[in-house]
């Protein structure tokens, strides 16, 4: 074997043999459960691991050029994400970790295979610029290192805290597809959702009202981010046919009407429903 | 012989000459990672001053313009220097691709923000939940046929068990920096120097759309991408020293060429059409064969794939874009005669300091005149290459497109436009620095050279910006609807948050235009789209009485949830899809929850501050419409 063609050769095989290792890893850590250690193992190489595998093969001349293989490496990536998972839809198959996994294995031991079994023509360096591969590599891990923890120490979790308080309706009232029916006499229970998102400690008071009259009321204190369930039971005064329910939400002191949740109720009495299956 | 203009002639080096490179060498990436260091936490702490002071001061912009600088004068005048090496050139625009990502990433590290990004991420939640790509898109049907961008986020997702925001933030960050890297190697092919390729690369970041427009989640970003590495492709394999070489770029331009088919529309039009004119320009100025022959499978296979992609698969795409074009069109034409109706006027209640609106107005001027001066070194490089003829039609486009910036239904377009056109614009830029780095007539002039290129350079990254995208969208403060960013409120989320976890899916619902993306990412609700055939907004504006016929629509297309935002101004266009010349406004929408909360066929599940949910109430509203249509009948 003349000097040159074992060089070229043996970078052939190193590249092989990487890229398998890649493969290796991001298999093995596809049996992980979903989580940061794991994302953080295999995200870096699935990002440029295919699209190397890809460009190893077309393009061997310019592995003497890192900065252009990897971020050709990286683009390439991408487009075989987006161009496989169409062909597994074409073929019936979902994207799921073991079909994508088992795609990229394909690809990278394909190319692996070319790249130790293709024939040698030419003669050349394999002269590896790793300090420029070091430097590109260094400035992102740099760059994005910098940018979560700026981001960690200074910029708050969500924008400018805007608070609100929220009231609706809990249980099955709160999927309620139309009026609840309600016989005269009978009991009514339901319940509320309160919530206080604001930055201090709220007092509250939940006034229920039947057909425009009050019919009870709750006090409720909540700490800043906390959540409760108000209930409300108690006997319904006969009344018309359909009657409106609405609990009104007040802070205070001062009292201040915040918002509100309504309910229209349907008597269940016999004159009612004829009246609603004639009209 | 003729020597590349990067290649310096070797000067015998003594032990005090290596000393001293060494030394510079040292302190200049001393100073550009120092100034990245410093402009990250410049960046972070502008974008977390403005969310606590709720506009009151400017001090946030000059946080944020301190911060840019900090890095970008070093990594500049480094590029500028003759001597820096061609890894240093490439480190540093990979550094730079990273460090423009962060404005963008400060904005909002935890979860998306912007609308298209809203948008692209539920669709990227549907595709992961379903795994399968064409899932329907609610407030943007045309996404749904360019599933490229959730797809590839959906597989990579799926590969690394990454949470969603994660995997989408990885990527783009990958992606600003592979876009520079492209942009250099792509100037770098064509003009033989690595200096020329550094400084197109770092006149591409200063694009107006780079810093916040192509960093959002949304297939444009990852489009514009494959447009540059396909034109990398074109350029590598025109000037492969081997057959074999060529063939292998051409095989990667026509694999990226067809994920972007399927990615985004425009970016794979740009590419079709630009490989289109490098075939034509091939064959038109007999250029060598296999230069012809690269350009001719490029250009057939990337045509036929648009082509066919848009006969059978997205063939609603050209009802989609013709209105941005034919109405920027002919509102320019109304502009030219003077007829200023729907005019768009650049920094209208804009909050940004004086010297970023001067700026603004200075850039393209600036850029003009910088494009002029070095035009003829692009003229000269045509014998290089096919592209050149391209790059020219690119910059020429660029300026075509900046009147579009004037009217309300072009500026969308234009502004989506720069992220092609300014590659141009960007070699253009490149070769203009180069002839400065060039000058060689003392100390004194280099440097004052250099201090006029940096002075160029900051008033173009400055301008740029301000007039491509509002202050609402860079900074964090308070509710506002002077940009959908702002009136995506921890109240709003809440309310999609509890519409998840309580409504049955699809949750079908009725919504502003402005809060519609966010309930369907965080609510995953599937806002109805408004039209003059399903006149959803009667339901908020009319006074009166509802349509019958849009009673039954809504019944029969279960669209039985009402979702109203206080925030929101009760006018037309804020709830139609439709634009409405003159439509006025009637004040907030708490007029409307006012209305609703009185009326007998709604039922309020939930209420906020600002935000109620209510359930349409069928049988309800059927037995009010028809005691609504018996006293006019009795009138009539």
């Amino acid at each position: 074997m003349r000097p040159g063609r074992h060089q070229f050769a043996s970078a052939d095989g190193r590249t092989a043999a990487l890229l398998l290792l890649g493969a290796l890893v991001l298999t093995t850590t596809a049996a992980l459960p979903p989580g940061a250690p794991r994302a953080a193992l295999a995200l870096p190489i699935a990002l440029v691991l295919p699209g190397c595998a890809l460009v190893a093969v077309l393009l061997r001349q310019e592995r003497r050029d890192p900065a252009l293989a990897l971020a050709a490496g990286g683009i390439v990536s991408v487009a075989f994400y987006a161009l496989v998972s169409l062909v597994l839809y074409g073929l019936g198959i979902r994207i799921t970790v073991t079909s994508v996994i088992l795609s990229v294995d394909v690809v990278v031991a394909g190319a692996a295979t070319l790249l130790l079994l293709r024939p040698l023509h030419r003669r050349e360096r394999d002269t590896q610029r790793t300090w420029a591969l070091a430097a590109v590599a260094s400035a992102a891990a740099l760059a994005a290192l910098l940018a979560v923890t700026a981001a960690r120490v200074f910029v708050p979790p969500s924008p400018a805290p805007l608070g609100f308080s929220s009231l609706s309706f809990d249980g099955t009232w709160a999927q309620a597809q139309g009026a609840p029916q309600l016989a005269a006499g009978r009991r009514l229970r339901f319940a509320v959702r309160l919530g206080n998102e604001t930055d201090r400690a709220q007092q509250y008071q939940l006034v229920a009202s039947l057909g425009g009259r009050t019919w009870q009321t709750r006090t409720a204190r909540l700490g800043s981010g906390r959540a409760s369930t108000v209930g409300f039971d108690g006997v319904a005064p006969a009344g018309a046919c359909s009657r409106r329910l609405s609990v009104v939400l007040f802070d205070g002191p001062p009292r201040r009407r915040l918002t509100s949740v309504t309910m229209q109720l349907r008597s269940a009495a016999p004159a009612c429903l004829t009246s609603r299956s004639d009209a | 012989v003729t020597l590349p203009m990067n290649v310096a002639l070797p000067v015998p080096l003594t032990g005090h000459r290596v000393a001293a490179q060494l030394r510079v060498r040292t302190s200049g990436a001393l100073v550009v990672w120092l100034g990245a260091v410093v402009g990250s936490l410049l960046l972070a702490y502008s974008v977390a001053y403005a969310g606590g002071r709720a506009d009151t001061d400017q001090l946030h912009f000059h946080l944020f313009w301190a911060g840019e600088l900090a890095f970008f004068v070093p990594a500049l005048v480094w590029l500028l220097r003759p001597a820096t090496g061609r890894g240093a050139r490439v480190a540093i625009v990979a550094a730079t691709g990273a460090f423009d990502y962060l404005p963008k990433y400060f904005r909002d590290p935890t979860y998306p923000l912007f609308h298209d990004e809203l948008l692209h991420s539920r669709q990227l939640a549907h595709v992961v939940a379903t795994g399968a790509p064409f899932q329907p898109s609610p407030t943007l049907a045309i996404v749904r046929f360019f599933p490229g961008l959730h797809t590839a986020t959906a597989a990579l997702e799926q590969a690394t068990g990454a949470p969603a925001w994660v995997t989408q933030t990885a990527l783009l960050l990958a992606l600003h920096v592979i876009a520079l890297v492209g942009v250099f190697l792509f100037a770098e092919e064509i003009t033989r120097s690595a200096r020329i390729g550094g400084l197109a690369a770092f006149a591409y970041a200063l694009n107006p759309s780079f810093l916040f427009f192509d960093t959002q989640f949304a297939y444009e970003s990852l489009g514009v991408v494959f447009f540059i590495w396909v034109l990398v492709a074109l350029v590598k394999a025109e000037r492969a020293p081997r057959p074999a070489v060529a063939a292998g770029w051409v095989a990667l331009g026509v694999m990226l060429g067809a994920a972007s088919v399927i990615t985004h529309h425009m970016s794979s039009y740009v590419i079709g059409l630009t490989l289109l004119v490098a075939a034509a320009t091939a064959i038109g100025t007999r250029a060598r064969r296999r230069t012809v022959l690269v350009a001719l499978l490029l250009a057939t296979a990337l045509t036929a794939a648009v082509s066919g992609w848009t006969l059978f698969v997205a063939s609603g795409v050209v009802d989609y874009l013709s209105p941005h074009i034919g109405g920027g069109i002919g509102q320019l034409m109304r502009l030219v005669a003077h007829e200023q109706q729907q005019t768009h006027t650049l920094f209208a209640h804009s909050t940004a300091p004086a010297y970023e609106q001067w700026a603004g107005r200075l850039a393209q001027v600036i850029v003009f005149g910088v494009a002029v001066f070095a035009v003829r070194s692009l003229l000269g490089l045509r014998a290089r290459s096919i592209a050149v003829s391209g790059l020219l039609v690119f910059s020429v486009l660029y300026f075509a497109s900046l009147p579009f910036m004037y009217t309300s239904a072009g500026n969308e377009g234009a502004r989506r436009s720069w992220a092609f056109t300014y590659l141009g614009v960007a070699v253009l830029l490149g070769l203009a620095g180069d002839r400065v780095s060039r000058i060689d007539r003392g100390r004194l002039v280099i440097r004052a050279a250099t201090a006029a290129a940096v002075v160029v350079g900051t008033i173009v990254l400055v301008g740029n910006v301000a007039a491509g995208i509002n202050a609402y969208y860079r900074f964090p403060g308070p509710a506002s609807t002077r940009s959908e960013v702002r009136t995506v409120t921890p109240e709003l989320r809440a309310a999609a948050a509890w519409l998840k976890q309580t409504q049955a899916a699809p949750r079908r619902i009725l919504a502003d235009e402005f809060s519609s993306p966010a309930l369907a990412f965080f609510g995953d609700a599937f806002p109805a789209t408004p039209s003059a055939g399903f006149p959803t907004w009667q339901v908020y504006l009319s006074t009166h009485r509802l349509p019958p016929r849009l009673e039954g629509e809504l019944r029969s297309a279960r669209y039985s949830i009402v979702v109203a935002n206080a925030m929101i101004p009760l006018s037309r266009r804020f709830y139609s899809t439709v634009d409405e010349v003159g439509a006025s406004s009637r004040g907030g929408t708490s007029v409307a929850i006012a209305r609703f909360d009185r009326s007998p066929w709604l039922l309020k599940l939930y209420g906020s501050d600002k935000l109620a949910i209510y359930r349409i109430d069928f049988d309800a509203l059927q037995a009010w419409l028809a005691g609504q249509r018996q006293p006019s009948e009795r009138r009539g």
